[in-house]
């Protein structure tokens, strides 16, 4: 699928893909703005930073599962598995703690079970190479589920903020204001985007989601890379476990439902197309603060979460329609002259 | 470019209209959130509580979490705080995960009680039934409905549902502890997830696996919906219904000679209706000690209990017994 | 190519090899050790008649997806669809509205359509690549199910008999829902292989660029499935309400991802142009022997869920093995 729609798409915008990625960011720039310019005419409440703050904290745990997920999406594949790896390294986390009374070899686990669910997608899709992503990680997002609820059964586990430095990791804040989870988050969206963007790595994604054989011919080693950025996915889901747990302090099997379709939108409103080998990190950032500031502003005037879904996915559609519309103004314009 | 500002700015515009018929503002806001948006059970609790809240004098104010999940629930509570209102009441989606959040609410001087399902933090759960009176209801009417003797199952909801866990864990204790409930035999426990098809396939595979079941008692309205309709679509089966379900959506199914005799279930919209007023009583400073009891404004008495997790509790009534009598009548009012 | 190969009559050893029959395979011992392990509990009239009845919407729907795979789609939305459509004709009945049975399917069937037709649109002519629209259009579709039904269920009672017992009825011994999934079987299978327009689909999904030169409307082709999966999620969601004889907002709620697994099992490729009706009546066949064997056999609950995802990543993993060794005795063959 990637491959091959990839190159139709690319052949239809190819005159004017850059000037295309830069109007992109700013037209999420743009919708960043009236989002915000929105939710301060809205609600009187919106403005202070410190509640800002505590609502920014609840959507990045969603959040970081997106920055890998960019990766993926790059490659033009999928990951469905994120909020089942997230679940399972979280309810390991709890299991260990309570087992052996140690919060760091519960932390140490979860990240090894996180990273070793994401190897084994990359395992399965790298051996088996004609077998879809999107099959491949639906099953193992069921197993990995499956397999927090065979571990908790019908109960939880928790007690991890029983100790003060842990639940600290996610409602800490330097200076009592900016949260750490914040700023780790901006770290990590940084070194992602720098190697998106920076490195031989980030061009030989590019290439692969642009062409995967073209990219094979070119000496570019494409399973290792699709390994790689598989089990870099893990590794963060492991992470974005802990600060769960943080969080929380109690996990059930259902933890994290819908994590990877909350990635996957954030990461396409970003301009980071699922058909592989376009997008920039930027946009992917930007677009992450668009869905939870929306999300936090329409939450503030009281709209029930099922229109906030209905408006959500109104956006997201609407955003991916915009090329394509202004497109065929520019054409009917032109017709007309 | 123009056209795209010129949309945005509608946009804003027209989601400011919304936002100015929301609320008047002035009055002091009540809260309640619900489990998720898909539930009739919840919205007759919504109902409920802002028919109190006219009552009272306050803003009613209705949230639904998207998912049925406590990241949701958080995310709401935190909105809540940035808006100021003078009282939450919650059905918590976890039983533990909210601590923080709603200490961080009481911390505020916001008052939170929580209904349906409790939560660590609360300052006091609006009980619908005490959790072994449910039990106890349940486990008679098994006992009533096998004659005292024979195979019964139990169909709940999905394997996280704190509510029903916690019912089918009271129902053990009970029957481990009574001989009188001796010659009982509990097969198995199967999880329907709350979904019609689940439900179903479960339904008819303990059909199937146990030919002489006699009873199967579900604890959940998707539950019991499916199990009734199975055994309504196969009279010969001689299996009995028993369980907790909403009159209106169980109409069809309840009676004598039907698939369930009778069930039970409080009346939520009363449990809605308590919570406005138990978070009245808590601002107004009347709430004392557990082992007390206080006249709340809608001049009812409650006694004051130790909760689990929760603080303190407070129990709104005994379950109610459904039969094809009264069914009909209750079905055009929950 | 190997379709054209298994075309060749009389060669049974190419039929042995065919995707199919590898699958047949695969179920008569899944269904062998189910058989076994359940005490025999499971090969009986009753078990049979509850699994077609109770699985009927699902295959139904997996019919739906296979056009939509065929032509390189993809369509989260169904379970959405299927909840709008069964909702708003079981409201219109409560409301006294649809007085007759046939019309509260037919009128299902239209909903569904229009939801069909809306997904088509913004694919085809939007350029907005598959799972992102249908995922988009899932929140607003399911949005739109909570909206009409103010959050409430229709509920038994105000539903109409006929309706109701459609579902129940059989005819030759048959469940009438059963009755819909062969009739959709028998005319997907007319559909694919012998009119021109199930040929156009083939084409529109082994290779666009092809077929757009060879003088085929790509988006008429599209708007039109679409189209046609949202009717078949319309008809699932009339049976689905009709059979479970209530309707509620969150109803078939992932049920996507079960007919999606469906279908990949069933041999369909997700890049479009490869499958089958038959491979999807066998994949969508196991999906629910599955489904429904797992507490009848006797396995823990909480192992269930686990158990389900490594059966269908097995399932897949098999027919994978299965092709490659395929490809592999076809190439040596071709070097002798």
């Amino acid at each position: 699928m990637a491959t091959k729609s990839g190159r139709t798409i690319s052949s239809v915008r190819e005159f004017s893909a850059k000037s295309l990625l830069i109007r992109w960011e700013f037209l999420l720039i743009l919708i960043f703005a009236g989002v915000n310019i929105m939710n301060i005419s809205l609600s009187p409440y919106y403005l202070d930073a410190y509640n800002l703050f505590t609502n920014i904290n609840g959507f990045l745990t969603k959040a970081l599962v997106a920055l890998p997920m960019a990766y993926i999406l790059l490659l033009g594949e999928i990951d469905l598995s994120v909020g089942g790896n997230v679940c399972l390294s979280a309810t390991v986390l709890g299991v260990v703690y309570n087992a052996s009374g140690n919060i760091w070899l519960g932390i140490l686990a979860a990240i090894a079970v996180g990273t070793l669910c994401g190897a084994l997608n990359g395992l399965i899709l790298t051996k088996f190479s004609e077998l879809a992503p999107m099959i491949v990680t639906l099953a193992t997002n069921i197993i990995f589920r499956g397999l927090s609820e065979r571990i908790l059964g019908d109960g939880s586990t928790g007690g991890m903020q029983k100790i003060e430095w842990f639940t600290q990791l996610y409602y800490g804040r330097v200076g009592n204001m900016v949260p750490y989870l914040f700023i780790i988050f901006c770290v990590l969206a940084l070194v992602f985007g720098l190697v998106m963007h920076k490195t031989v790595l980030g061009r030989q994604m590019f290439a692969i989601g642009e062409n995967s054989k073209a990219a094979e011919y070119a000496g570019i080693k494409v399973q290792r890379i699709r390994m790689l950025v598989y089990t870099l996915a893990g590794l963060i889901c492991g992470i974005t476990a802990v600060f769960y747990c943080s969080w929380m302090g109690s996990v059930k099997s259902n933890a994290c439902e819908g994590y990877e379709l909350e990635a996957i939108s954030m990461c396409v409103l970003g301009g980071i197309s699922t058909a592989g080998g376009k997008g920039t990190f930027t946009g992917a950032f930007i677009a992450i603060f668009i869905v939870g500031l929306l999300r936090y502003g329409l939450n503030l005037i009281n709209l029930s979460g099922q229109t906030i879904r209905i408006i959500l996915g109104a956006l997201l559609i609407a955003v991916v329609l915009y090329p394509t519309i202004r497109d065929a103004i520019k054409n009917r314009k032109k017709a007309i002259k | 470019m123009k056209k795209l500002i010129a949309t945005l700015l509608a946009l804003v515009m027209v989601l400011s209209l919304v936002a100015c018929g929301g609320g008047k503002s002035g009055e002091p806001v009540y809260a309640i959130i619900c489990k998720d948006a898909s539930n009739p059970y919840m919205s007759r609790m919504v109902q409920g509580f802002k028919d109190a809240c006219a009552d009272i004098g306050v803003t009613a104010l209705e949230k639904s979490p998207e998912t049925t999940s406590a990241e949701d629930q958080i995310a709401i509570i935190n909105d809540l705080v940035a808006q100021g209102v003078k009282g939450i009441a919650i059905a918590a989606n976890d039983a533990a995960a909210l601590k923080a959040t709603i200490k961080a609410a009481t911390d505020r001087g916001i008052a939170v009680v929580t209904l349906d399902s409790d939560t660590e933090g609360s300052q006091m759960f609006v009980n619908q039934a005490g959790v072994k009176e449910v039990a106890q209801v349940l486990v008679d009417s098994v006992y009533d409905m096998t004659g005292g003797e024979g195979e019964f199952a139990v169909l709940s909801a999905s394997s996280t549902a704190t509510n029903q866990n916690a019912w089918i864990a009271a129902m053990d204790t009970i029957i481990k502890g009574d001989s009188k409930y001796a010659k009982l035999t509990w097969v198995e426990t199967v999880y329907g997830d709350d979904e019609s098809q689940k439900s179903t396939d479960e339904m008819q595979n303990l059909m199937t696996k146990y030919p002489n079941l006699e009873v199967v008692c579900c604890p959940t309205t998707v539950g019991v919906l499916a199990a009734a309709q199975v055994v309504t679509n196969n009279p010969d089966c001689g299996i009995k219904i028993a369980g907790l379900g909403l009159p209106s959506e169980m109409k069809d199914y309840v009676g004598e000679g039907k698939a369930c005799p009778y069930m039970y279930l409080w009346n939520p919209i009363d449990v809605g209706n308590c919570s406005a007023y138990m978070i009245k009583a808590i601002l107004d400073g009347k709430v004392g000690e557990v082992g007390t009891s206080f006249t709340a404004d809608n001049e009812k008495t409650y006694d004051i209990s130790a909760g689990d997790p929760a603080e303190k509790q407070i129990i709104v009534g005994p379950p109610f017994q459904f039969t094809g009598e009264n069914i009909d009548d209750w079905a055009n009012v929950y | 190519m190997k379709n054209t190969k298994n075309k060749i009559p009389g060669k049974i050893s190419g039929l042995l090899r065919s995707r199919e029959s590898s699958l047949l395979l695969v179920m008569i011992l899944l269904v062998a050790v189910i058989q076994w392990r359940s005490g025999g509990m499971f090969l009986t009239g009753t078990v049979i008649t509850q699994l077609t009845q109770n699985y009927a919407y699902t295959i139904v729907l997996s019919f739906g997806m296979l056009l939509v795979l065929l032509i390189g789609g993809i369509d989260i939305a169904i379970g959405a669809t299927l909840a709008l459509s069964g909702m708003s004709t079981s409201l219109l009945m409560a409301s006294g509205v649809i007085t007759n049975p046939f019309l509260a399917f037919l009128f299902s069937i239209l909903v569904g359509m229009a939801c069909g037709w809306i997904i088509g649109v913004t694919i085809s002519k939007g350029k907005v690549i598959p799972i992102i629209a249908t995922l988009g259009l899932q929140y607003i579709f399911r949005g739109l199910t909570y909206m009409v039904s103010g959050s409430n269920w229709v509920s038994s009672d105000k539903m109409l008999a006929g309706y109701k017992s459609f579902a129940q009825g059989s005819f030759l011994g048959i469940n009438n829902l059963f009755w819909i999934v062969i009739i959709m079987f028998v005319a997907m299978l007319v559909f694919l292989k012998w009119t021109s327009f199930g040929r156009q689909i083939y084409e529109v999904g082994s290779n666009p660029e092809a077929a757009k030169i060879s003088g085929i409307h790509i988006d008429r082709v599209k708007i039109a499935v679409y189209t046609i999966n949202g009717a078949i999620a319309g008809l699932a969601g009339a049976m689905y309400t009709s059979m479970y004889a209530t309707a509620q907002g969150n109803m078939a709620n992932g049920a996507e991802m079960d007919v999606i697994a469906a279908c990949v099992i069933g041999g369909v490729s997700l890049n479009g142009g490869q499958g089958s009706a038959t491979g999807v009546f066998l994949g969508a066949a196991t999906i629910a022997i599955i489904s429904k064997s797992l507490s009848l056999v006797g396995i823990d609950a909480f192992w269930q869920q686990a158990l389900k995802g490594g059966i269908i990543a097995v399932a897949v993993l098999i027919n994978v093995i299965v092709q490659r060794n395929a490809a592999r005795r076809a190439l040596e063959r071709r070097e002798i």
